[in-house]
């Protein structure tokens, strides 16, 4: 009885560790959850590209009221300037009906934030398509 | 003597409005879709996109268009208009008949033309009051006086932006992929790949 409460603690203190370890790799590149001070500053909030040379602060995007509450979703704002998803879809139409990010066929407009990460440095990597097609050209699609 | 005076100055008169009417006809004439089609024809779908542009083209539902020379010649001034034209003219017409257009990467050129053939005094020609209202209190709170205090601020530093640098659509409707399909062979419907495969054969 003794030993299989050993091996059950043993197996579960792994478990822990395991998915503490896999947890801490994969928030490494994330930004803090919860604000550590005076956390909310250009400094640790950069911009890059376009938005950065336009010198677009918080409230610019951030619809929320309050710092600890912006989200990257931002309550819809990037179409605030960028218009509706039509115009999107036309901007990166000229990499054809098979490339074109923005007029998938398996989903009809999908939020802006689950590509884009405005405020990692360099702007985010996230191509979604590769996560199940393989194509080349796929593959070399890079989020701005 | 006297008469030979009024009758110089009567024929002057005369010469000179039969050649400001004809210059002005023949500038008016070669600004306008029939005859850039005439020679751009080889890139006949560049004009037809402008033609199913329903905000800056044919297929405006007001009637309201604008013509090709309104926007890709200079309007800061009349020197500028004409010189320009003349000097593209010529390059334009010695391109046309030199050089082959299957062979041009369109899809590249369309950052050459947004950058050097499209001026922002002729889109400031059209939308006249835009930079004015754009330093107005009244309309500080639209998101374009926003962005357009920006412009009007970079303007003469080296961060300096042009009216295509974010407006990058205008004119042409579906450009890109237009332009994409004319060299793009590969079959988009089941239908098409079952054409392909026995022509192939």
């Amino acid at each position: 009885m003794k030993r299989v409460t050993n091996v059950i603690i043993t197996v579960l203190f792994m478990f822990c560790t395991a998915s503490w370890i896999v947890a801490a790799e994969n928030s490494s590149k994330l930004l803090p959850l919860t604000p550590m001070g005076d956390k909310f500053t250009a400094q640790n909030y950069p911009l890059d590209g376009i938005h950065k040379k336009l010198g677009l602060s918080c409230v610019d995007c951030h619809n929320e009221t309050k710092p600890e509450e912006y989200s990257s979703e931002m309550l819809g704002s990037c179409l605030k300037c960028h218009g509706n998803y039509e115009t999107v879809k036309e901007r990166t139409a000229h990499w054809g009906h098979n490339n074109n990010v923005h007029q998938s066929p398996h989903f009809e407009n999908l939020a802006c934030d689950v590509c884009h990460k405005s405020h990692s440095k360099p702007a985010s990597n996230s191509n979604l398509c590769v996560q199940c097609h393989g194509q080349k050209t796929m593959k070399q699609l890079l989020v701005k | 003597m006297k008469k030979i005076i009024v009758i110089t100055v009567a024929i002057s008169f005369v010469a000179t409005l039969i050649l400001v009417w004809s210059g002005h006809k023949v500038v008016k004439v070669t600004g306008d879709a029939p005859f850039c089609g005439s020679c751009h024809s080889w890139d006949g779908l560049i004009a037809q996109t402008h033609m199913h542009d329903p905000i800056h083209g044919n297929a405006n539902p007001k009637g309201v268009q604008a013509s090709c020379t309104d926007c890709h010649l200079p309007h800061s001034s009349l020197i500028a208009y004409l010189g320009v034209k003349a000097k593209n003219g010529i390059a334009e017409g010695w391109t046309t008949l030199t050089k082959d257009p299957s062979k041009k990467d369109w899809l590249a050129n369309r950052e050459n033309a947004r950058k050097n053939y499209t001026y922002d005094s002729s889109c400031l020609e059209c939308h006249k009051g835009l930079l004015e209202r754009a330093s107005k209190a009244e309309f500080a709170d639209e998101k374009s006086s926003k962005m357009h205090l920006k412009y009007i601020n970079f303007k003469g530093t080296k961060e300096e932006m042009q009216c295509t640098s974010c407006h990058k659509l205008v004119g042409h409707k579906d450009l890109g992929e237009t332009l994409f399909k004319q060299k793009d062979t590969r079959p988009e419907s089941w239908d098409e790949w079952e054409k392909q495969r026995k022509e192939k054969k």
